[in-house]
């Protein structure tokens, strides 16, 4: 059956619609992963919210020690945002898909549909970035860590929406370096993640993969190999080279999209 | 759900479904074959148009989105009784067999022309951009060549 389809000018009629939505609404954003998702037998909503109308969720808050990110924001206008600010963010950024993509992806639905080799994603759990969840009468701030559950899983309650994300900007003296690496072969692809950070003298190492969710270790390729012991070989060997990789980036400048 | 798109300059009212997508609304309910559909999701390009000036998959639009908005395919972007000075390009420099990608091509390729900041790209930066799309025969090279003359015209 046709979802209904519900496109509101505010963000309390999108509360309203998820609070009577008992759980089978879902909430359209940029489309760029949802869209094929809808054609799947297992995923047909009863409703669809469409966010396009809510300006306010196109917002780009920056203060002296964060920057907050509306859902709506595209990934190509949090790459242009975050430039100056969180370079390798926005290096990770422009990592996402092409330039049609990341026109219309959108920070919120990368977020909330958390696919475990979504460059956010995995940024956002390095950075220890928080997520603003809002429902009727309601407000939460939720730790990346706590917020991502699993591949496609969340800490998002039915009657829930993302409203932000929030980005803690580097303190004086920390370094970051993302790295990606993406084989494609017949039958699928291989991908590797990996954020390295360096804040207060230590070193973290943020890890994901095509199967793989954000995963922080501290900050060594044997920390790594540890954490990493129970993955398939090839999918292993191709993150241990990108985590290397990013930790010797920590040093210098390279071009994170390989 | 009724939806009023303005489609290669003229405004088009439609009932659509609620999970329609862009591309079948083109193809299907109004016979604009010249946006081709490859992967559905995204990674190929074929399907690409312009939505208000900037390149976009049309396989990863609901129609119901774009209401209000300008949609602009390659039926739009050919002069009547003529080529574009890109499909021109096209044919000059080799950059067509089977054709099927082609749509998708000049679609990005207008979408930058429009944005402005081409003429200035490095090679590498065109090629990055141009690889948006997958195109299954030629090669690229004919491609840049095309895209490089549209895009970077020498006087």
């Amino acid at each position: 059956m046709e979802p209904v389809y519900h496109a509101p000018g505010t963000l309390d009629e999108v509360l309203a619609l998820l609070a009577i939505g008992r759980g089978e609404a879902r909430i359209l954003a940029g489309g760029q992963t949802l869209v094929p998702l809808l054609f799947r037998v297992e995923d047909e909503p009863h409703t669809l919210i469409d966010l396009r109308r809510i300006v306010p969720l196109r917002a780009i808050d920056a203060t002296a020690t964060q920057v907050a990110l509306g859902a709506m924001v595209t990934l190509q206008a949090a790459e242009l945002a975050l430039r100056t600010s969180l370079p390798q963010v926005a290096a990770a950024l422009r990592c996402v898909g092409t330039a049609p993509i990341r026109a219309r992806a959108t920070v919120g639905g990368t977020a909330a549909l958390a696919d475990p080799w979504a460059e956010l994603v995995t940024c956002l759990h390095a950075l220890d970035a928080e997520l603003v969840l809002v429902a009727e009468g309601r407000e939460r701030r939720v730790r990346a860590i706590d917020f991502f559950h699993g591949i496609r899983r969340t800490a998002r309650q039915p009657d829930e929406l993302l409203r932000q994300v929030v980005l803690p900007l580097p303190v004086p003296g920390e370094r970051h370096a993302y790295h990606e690496f993406t084989v494609r072969e017949s039958g699928g692809k291989a991908r590797a993640l990996a954020f390295a950070r360096r804040r207060d003298g230590r070193t973290t190492l943020t890890l994901a993969g095509e199967r793989l969710m954000p995963l922080r270790v501290d900050g060594t390729i044997s920390a790594a190999q540890a954490a990493l012991r129970h993955e398939d070989p090839s999918a292993r060997a191709l993150l241990l080279r990108v985590a290397g990789q990013a930790l010797a980036m920590l040093d210098e400048e390279t071009d994170p999209c390989a | 759900m009724r939806v009023t798109l303005v489609l290669n300059g003229d405004a088009r009212t439609l009932d659509v479904d609620t999970t329609e997508r862009l591309c079948d609304t083109l193809r299907e309910r109004l016979d604009l074959t010249a946006t081709h559909v490859g992967c559905s999701e995204g990674v190929c390009g074929a399907c690409t148009i312009l939505l208000d000036d900037t390149p976009a998959r049309a396989c990863l639009a609901l129609t119901v989105q774009c209401d209000g908005a300008r949609v602009e395919t390659l039926e739009g972007l050919t002069p009547a009784d003529a080529l574009s000075p890109a499909q021109q390009a096209f044919v000059q420099h080799g950059a067509v067999q089977c054709g099927f990608c082609t749509p998708g091509f000049l679609a990005v390729i207008e979408g930058l022309r429009r944005q402005g900041d081409a003429a200035s790209w490095d090679e590498a930066t065109l090629r990055r951009e141009l690889s948006t799309v997958a195109c299954r025969c030629t090669g690229y090279d004919g491609i840049v060549r095309a895209a490089r003359a549209v895009l970077q015209p020498t006087p």
